[in-house]
């Protein structure tokens, strides 16, 4: 197990200076200058030169490349071209938004995705099903801004329920910075109130952004469900005299949820693109509203260090549900697989 | 006649998904306002009215006007062929890399596989909305650039799949028949190969076209699609967010038309994947 | 103590009912082993999930099942699940796919006795480790925490008359339990079938297409044909002098070691589809004794020299009797 666990990590090392590459290849190569959209378009001859000395943009691109990688492996990711202050600094600044809205939105989907795609399966062939597959069809269907727009119509502006923009209410009530993200700042800090408001604050956008994911698990859990309750093991549970809750709870989910762990992994890595999109309806202060401002600037460095970022956390949770998958279900032996 | 039965075999079954045949009768429509949309339209979806901005629906104006005074209800009729042609062109390309990569990668195997694959890997490792804006970001704004950057998004998705089949073709009989009798490797993959897979190809397609409608529509909202004053949903969506709480209207149809199409072609690529392929159903 | 009386399951489907077990009716005693021969369709695996309680919700099931005088059709399932694994279990044909593979099979056996029982966790799996002992699985302790596929098929074969006896029943059915093992492995778990009969002092209902195997381990057979129980006899009249044409037919078609027969028997002809019974006796059609009135109506089930036949050839012998 551990020495699959460690051959998966040195897999993912090529792929992830492949996607480095990519990306630099894209926005250093193919991408107009940005030189004019960063200094405006009558900077002098000097100026510009200058600029592109700084920010050694003259140099071979190769050379540019693995000056970058240097960086990269010291925690350097390069400077924004309009702050000039580094990019890290610029993304961990912002990333703990994301990764709330993200966990906020994937244990929504999780949760009600499961409960939904169970019911579902249980109650299968009735109205009940009929309603939720619907439902879940309808909610893959919806393009997440529109949702999102949409239940700030309805929500903020007709019942003004939930506000429809940014974390908390005020800078003031922001708890004590220890994690960044502030709904689990507030609880070690014992801050109800931020608590309260952070929540309220959050549950929009986390439901808007696992809307999509929502009606993908659900329909997966359902599916995968019926397929474990036509086994024969689990007429040897009835046959033992479980009820048929034990034996959905017992049995059916035990071996249906196998399949939906990996639908919840890649979900939650679609879920930071998704979050592009639900940050900038939101105004959610996270690097996915950040990183369309960016690009839209030419604000190159700052994109190349997301899109790393970005694509590791995805690799990483790749790798995260395949051993998740391997404990949980023991027909998974990893060493003979492999070979 | 053989070939004729096993199509009307497929319609057979295809026909008696009650949600697949409503998604077909949705995209024949849609594609009827695709082609005519702009001779039923009551109205140039360009023309601005700015005496009558922020029209609620009404008699004149069904779905109501924008903010520059449009017809919105010209405007999604005009979308419609923007979203279709975008979704099928986009599909067009990631289709045909896609397939010419995954089976050259299935087909010799070896190095050339390892390679391909890899790069496949390393694209699907980053979201693809996330990857088409930065194409977007090399090629620049608009709806004809923005068509090229969802077409490569998706390459990975179509050679996984015809990767895939093509190596458990390889393993065939009549395709080992087939080299046996010295068949060159393009003929083999073309003429042997690749109708045996295509089942699963259209059926990606199909579901393909939603994705890329979807996509096309975000990069819209976010203002790398179409350059006004052409009509596109999402960018209607995205020009008319600030408007929300004074002109919700101008808001709900072009969303509307995006998830009826969305759904349609989803609906369409499930009953056709049943229909198609009843081993792959899930 | 258990009796099953006028037994029918209809299965609702869309172009009508059909009709997989028709009036059977038998009884089994305390300590016997019950033999249901029939080939497959004949609707003996039917009759004993009725019996379990585990047919599809499209099953519509009249009659009655009386396990000491109760009638189990009548109870509701809250009622029916104690019964179920307590005081009757079964095991199926498929060790192979009918453990929960995700589950340790001593979890799987604690399962059965703690749903029953109330008992500490640790009892149980004690108890647990014993019953892998009694049904005969080596180092018992360690292999309860064996997953299922950790297992050989005659293992987990064992496993789950282990997890069927959990709950000490009055009554184990045993649904064509040798069928997907090798052959050296069928009479190990036939053999331990037998022996825990008695040393658990329950009764065994062994459903089997094998009049083989039935020979060595049963005291009574039912042959079923069609749905219906065509006899009923002691293993030994029923061997020695079979009456039914059905059952001489059957036990014609055992190949045998001692005879040197030219070629098999066969019965000629196929069984009729239970949507299309012939209008007279089921197995008319087939029979080499046919008659006049097997063609027009039905056979009752009727005694005749202690066993029970369904026949028209020894209708005459009895009524004449009668008269």
């Amino acid at each position: 197990m551990i020495k699959y666990i460690i051959k998966r990590i040195l897999q993912t090392i090529p792929v992830l200076i492949g996607v480095s590459i990519i990306v630099f290849v894209i926005l250093r190569v193919f991408a107009p200058d940005p030189a004019p959209i960063v200094l405006g378009d009558h900077a002098s001859a000097e100026a510009t030169a200058a600029w592109r000395e700084a920010y050694g943009l003259n140099e071979p691109i190769v050379m540019q490349y693995l000056h970058y990688m240097q960086g990269v492996l010291t925690g350097d990711f390069g400077d924004s071209y309009f702050t000039k202050t580094s990019v890290a600094q610029e993304i961990f600044s912002r990333f703990p938004a994301t990764i709330e809205l993200a966990v906020g939105a994937i244990l929504f989907a999780s949760i009600f995705g499961i409960l939904f795609g169970t019911i579902a399966a249980v109650k299968k062939g009735t109205w009940i099903d009929n309603i939720s597959m619907l439902f879940s069809l309808v909610g893959v269907a919806m393009p997440v801004f529109w949702l999102g727009l949409i239940m700030i119509i309805f929500f903020s502006g007709f019942l003004g329920l939930f506000p429809s923009t940014g974390r908390i209410s005020s800078p003031l009530m922001r708890p004590d910075d220890i994690t960044g993200l502030y709904v689990i700042d507030s609880i070690l800090t014992g801050d109800m109130k931020a608590l309260k408001d952070s929540l309220w604050h959050l549950t929009l956008p986390a439901v808007v952004l696992g809307m999509y994911s929502m009606a993908i698990i659900a329909r997966m859990t359902r599916s995968s469900l019926l397929e474990v309750l036509s086994q024969d093991y689990i007429r040897t549970a009835k046959a033992k005299g479980l009820n048929s809750k034990q034996i959905v709870l017992r049995h059916g989910l035990r071996n249906g949820l196998i399949p939906v762990i990996t639908v919840i992994g890649l979900q939650f890595g679609t879920m930071l693109g998704g979050a592009l999109l639900t940050e900038s309806v939101f105004s959610w202060p996270g690097i996915g509203a950040y990183t369309v401002s960016c690009i839209l600037k030419s604000d190159f460095p700052v994109v190349q260090g997301v899109v790393l970022l970005v694509a590791t956390i995805f690799v990483t949770l790749n790798l995260l549900v395949d051993i998740i998958y391997a404990v949980v279900d023991p027909r998974i032996k990893y060493g003979k697989k492999e070979e | 006649m053989e070939r004729e039965s096993t199509l009307k075999q497929i319609w057979g079954s295809l026909s008696q998904n009650k949600g697949a045949m409503a998604g077909l009768v949705i995209i024949v429509i849609l594609a009827i306002i695709a082609v005519i949309g702009d001779s039923i339209a009551p109205y140039d979806p360009e023309y601005s009215d700015m005496t009558a901005c922020f029209v609620a629906p009404c008699a004149e104006h069904i779905f109501g006007t924008d903010q520059l005074g449009r017809d919105i209800f010209s405007r999604v009729l005009s979308g419609t062929r923007i979203s279709l042609t975008v979704g099928i062109i986009a599909v067009s390309i990631s289709l045909t890399i896609g397939t010419v990569v995954g089976a050259l990668a299935g087909y010799c195997g070896g190095k050339v596989d390892m390679v391909i694959m890899r790069i496949m890997d390393m694209m699907l490792a980053v979201p693809s909305i996330l990857l088409a804006i930065t194409f977007m970001a090399a090629l620049g704004k608009g709806i004809d650039k923005a068509v090229i950057a969802i077409g490569l998004v998706s390459i990975p998705e179509y050679a996984r799949i015809v990767r895939g089949s093509v190596l458990s073709m390889k393993q065939n009989e009549f395709v080992q028949a087939a080299r046996v009798m010295g068949n060159k490797d393009s003929v083999i993959i073309f003429k042997h190969i690749l109708p045996n897979i295509l089942s699963s190809i259209i059926v990606r397609a199909t579901l393909g076209i939603s994705t890329a409608v979807l996509d096309t529509a975000a990069l819209g909202f976010l203002g790398l699609g179409v350059q006004p004053p052409a009509a596109e949903w999402g960018d209607m969506l995205g020009r008319s967010r600030s408007f929300i709480f004074n002109a919700p209207h101008t808001l709900i149809f072009p969303g509307l038309a995006i998830t009826l199409t969305v759904l349609a072609f989803n609906m369409l690529g499930d009953g056709l994947r049943d229909a198609l392929d009843p081993k792959q159903r899930k | 103590m258990l009796e099953i009386k006028n037994l029918s399951v209809g299965f609702q489907q869309k172009k009508g009912t059909v009709n997989a077990v028709r009036d059977v009716s038998f009884n089994v005693g305390d300590d016997e082993i019950v033999a249901i021969v029939g080939e497959s369709g004949s609707g003996k695996s039917v009759s004993s999930l009725a019996v379990m309680g585990l047919l599809a919700d499209n099953a519509k099931i009249d009659g009655e099942i009386l396990l000491n005088g109760e009638n189990l059709l009548l109870k509701n399932e809250k009622e029916f699940q104690e019964v179920r694994g307590n005081k009757i279990s079964m095991i199926f044909q498929e060790p192979m796919t009918s453990l929960n593979p995700t589950m340790r099979v001593g979890d799987q056996i604690c399962e059965a006795i703690l749903t029953h029982e109330k008992i500490s966790k640790r009892e149980a799996m004690g108890r647990a480790v014993e019953l892998l002992c009694s049904v005969g699985i080596p180092a018992p302790d360690k292999r309860v925490k064996d997953f299922p596929h950790q297992m050989s098929g005659g293992m987990r074969q064992r496993v789950m008359i282990a997890m069927a006896l959990a709950c000490r029943p009055k009554i184990l059915i045993a649904d064509e339990p040798t069928t997907a093992l090798d052959v050296t492995i069928q009479a190990q778990i036939m053999k331990l079938i037998q022996d825990l009969h008695v040393s658990y002092n329950m009764a065994v209902i062994l459903i089997t297409h094998d009049l083989g195997v039935v020979a060595e381990v049963a005291d009574r057979v039912c042959v079923m044909y069609c749905g219906q129980i065509v006899e009923n006899a002691l293993v030994a009249d029923l061997y020695d002098n079979p009456k039914h044409p059905y059952t001489k037919g059957l036990l014609e078609s055992i190949p045998r070691i001692d005879e040197d027969k030219e070629r098999l028997y066969m019965i000629d002809g196929v069984v009729p589809s239970p949507q299309n019974l012939p209008e007279g006796c089921a197995f008319a059609p087939r029979c080499p004794d046919c008659m006049e009135i097997c063609k027009k109506s039905r056979p009752a089930l009727v005694e005749s020299e202690g066993r029970m036949l369904r026949c028209f050839l020894y209708h005459s012998v009895c009524e004449g009797e009668q008269k």
